[in-house]
């Protein structure tokens, strides 16, 4: 992918979390108290049935890979301003995508699980 | 070779993390990256520690329900420490200086809120630190610090509200 | 107010002295220049060289900021010695040391090879497609005011290198080109009568050469004449992005 197309994807993926990030933080802390977001199901904004709910653990998912996209490609850019250099630049791509992938791998078991184990 | 890179770690950090003399755009930029790679250090950190609504690490297929919501609990024991709830206040203002000021920076790089070239008749004020820019910037902050006093209120319950 | 007219009267140099041909060359000396009124950076440097220490190496000549041969670091930041008066800088030692990001070739000259050839790398010059009318043409071209306002700030530059010692980028990416090659790419991008247009922008989507800027603004912060480099990176990114 061309360097221009990542830093374009940057912008957009930082825009999108602006949206994912807001629902995700007005779950946990606007619509409900904050103890009761960290219960762990007993409440309908409690942990286990924010996963329940489809759309919810949806935003979860979105959040998850444009926070992983972004995050990582902005690790990636420091990384990459820190030295120069072809087997350096390539390891660090290397190492940045498995990180990032790794993350969210687990992440998407989480939410597929938690989505599951809520439906009960 | 492990003095050379040493050396060029400490010059990146010098300049990266040193924005004395040079106004507030060279702020902004520290303090981006900065709250950057923390919130993506934080990211791994949430994602690793949400893990354990279901089990933990370890669980690949839906687990008994009691079980996850006993390790969740302890989870949560774990997490209830006032160091980790300052770092999250702390959290807060970098999350939310780090949004308002990206988006700025965005629409800098179209070159949307910046103001246009113009003939530099002293006294001169660069067109590319515009009021509207600057603007952005001091809201970004400002924004910052309600969030992250909106986080000490709900972590220590400071204000009462 | 006695305090500050005897500051006036005499101030402390402490000037960054490197020889390549000694072992410890690095180091500060303190020199002290008696200070006039008007009197500027430039003026205490020669007259450091002339009564105190003919070893002292500079790069100057035209004593108007026109030249731009008499970039360091005064007192920390990035400025031209000629421009830059004692009085104003209100202190009673003046660090001068040379230009960051370059490589120091004796006390405060330095190497501005990479510089210069990084300026040469943006084809700095009105490129048409019609060759024989860019080599022979006798015809002028006609501007009107909006399209000269377009890159006409950017065309003051001097080549003086402070944009570059002060960006933050520079100091640890080389492959980046810098404020001053990039403005001079957007300066003749902007040209109307260029028609360098996507040759131009092509070479700019790799990841070094221009997306490094994050908008520090230290460049326009420190440009002695006003070009504002990083409104010019910001418009040649706008480009990149809408039509590259």
């Amino acid at each position: 992918m061309k360097e221009k197309t990542v830093m374009l994807l940057h912008y957009i993926t930082g825009l999108g979390i602006i949206v994912a990030g807001g629902i995700h933080l007005a779950t946990v802390f606007l619509l409900s108290p904050y103890h009761l977001s960290m219960e762990f199901d007993n409440n309908p904004f409690a942990v286990l049935s924010v996963y329940r709910n489809i759309l919810l653990a949806g935003t979860l998912e979105v959040l998850l890979v444009l926070v992983a996209f972004h995050g990582f490609n902005g690790l990636r850019v420091v990384l990459q301003e820190l030295y120069q250099g072809k087997t350096y630049t390539k390891a660090v791509n290397i190492i940045v995508s498995v990180v990032a992938v790794a993350l969210v791998v687990y992440g998407t078991r989480t939410i597929l699980i938690a989505h599951q184990l809520g439906q009960g | 070779m492990a003095g050379v890179g040493v050396s060029v770690v400490v010059n990146a950090l010098k300049t990266w993390l040193i924005p004395l003399r040079y106004g507030v755009e060279r702020w902004s930029y520290t303090l981006q990256r900065v709250s950057g790679v923390a919130i993506t250090l934080y990211f791994v950190a949430h994602v690793v520690e949400t893990g354990n609504v279901v089990g933990g690490a370890g669980v690949w297929s839906v687990p008994p329900y009691e079980f996850a919501e006993m390790v969740w609990n302890e989870t949560k024991t774990f997490l209830a420490n006032p160091l980790f709830d300052a770092g999250l206040a702390l959290l807060a203002f970098m999350i939310f200086f780090h949004t308002v000021n990206g988006v700025r920076l965005v629409l800098a790089h179209f070159g949307i809120i910046l103001g246009k070239p113009t003939r530099p008749e002293y006294p001169y004020r660069a067109a590319s630190m515009s009021k509207a820019q600057r603007g952005v910037f001091w809201l970004s902050v400002l924004l910052a610090v309600a969030a992250m006093v909106y986080a000490l209120d709900v972590f220590f319950k400071v204000l009462q509200l | 107010m006695d305090r500050g007219e005897k500051g006036l009267q005499e101030v402390k140099f402490k000037v960054f002295r490197y020889d390549p041909d000694k072992k410890d060359g690095k180091g500060f000396q303190t020199y002290t220049v008696p200070v006039s009124k008007g009197m500027t950076v430039l003026q205490g440097l020669m007259y450091i060289k002339e009564k105190l220490d003919q070893t002292l190496s500079m790069r100057f000549s035209c004593r108007m900021a026109t030249c731009g041969s008499c970039g360091m670091t005064i007192n920390g930041l990035p400025r031209l010695a000629c421009y830059t008066l004692i009085q104003e800088l209100k202190t009673r030692t003046i660090v001068v040391e040379p230009l960051r990001n370059f490589p120091v070739i004796k006390d405060l000259a330095t190497d501005f090879e990479e510089f210069f050839s990084k300026h040469r790398s943006v084809n700095p010059y009105l490129i048409r497609i019609d060759t024989h009318e860019q080599e022979k043409s006798n015809v002028s071209y006609t501007q009107s005011d909006e399209e000269v306002e377009k890159y006409l700030q950017f065309a003051y530059c001097i080549k003086c290198g402070l944009c570059y010692a002060a960006c933050p980028v520079v100091a640890t990416d080389k492959q980046f080109l810098g404020p001053q090659a990039l403005a001079q790419l957007y300066r003749y991008l902007a040209d109307s009568r260029d028609e360098g247009g996507e040759e131009r922008l092509r070479p700019l989507s790799d990841g070094h050469s221009l997306l490094r800027c994050h908008f520090a603004a230290s460049c326009s912060q420190v440009c002695p004449k006003g070009v504002d480099p990083a409104l010019a990176i910001q418009l040649l990114r706008r480009e990149l992005f809408l039509r590259g």
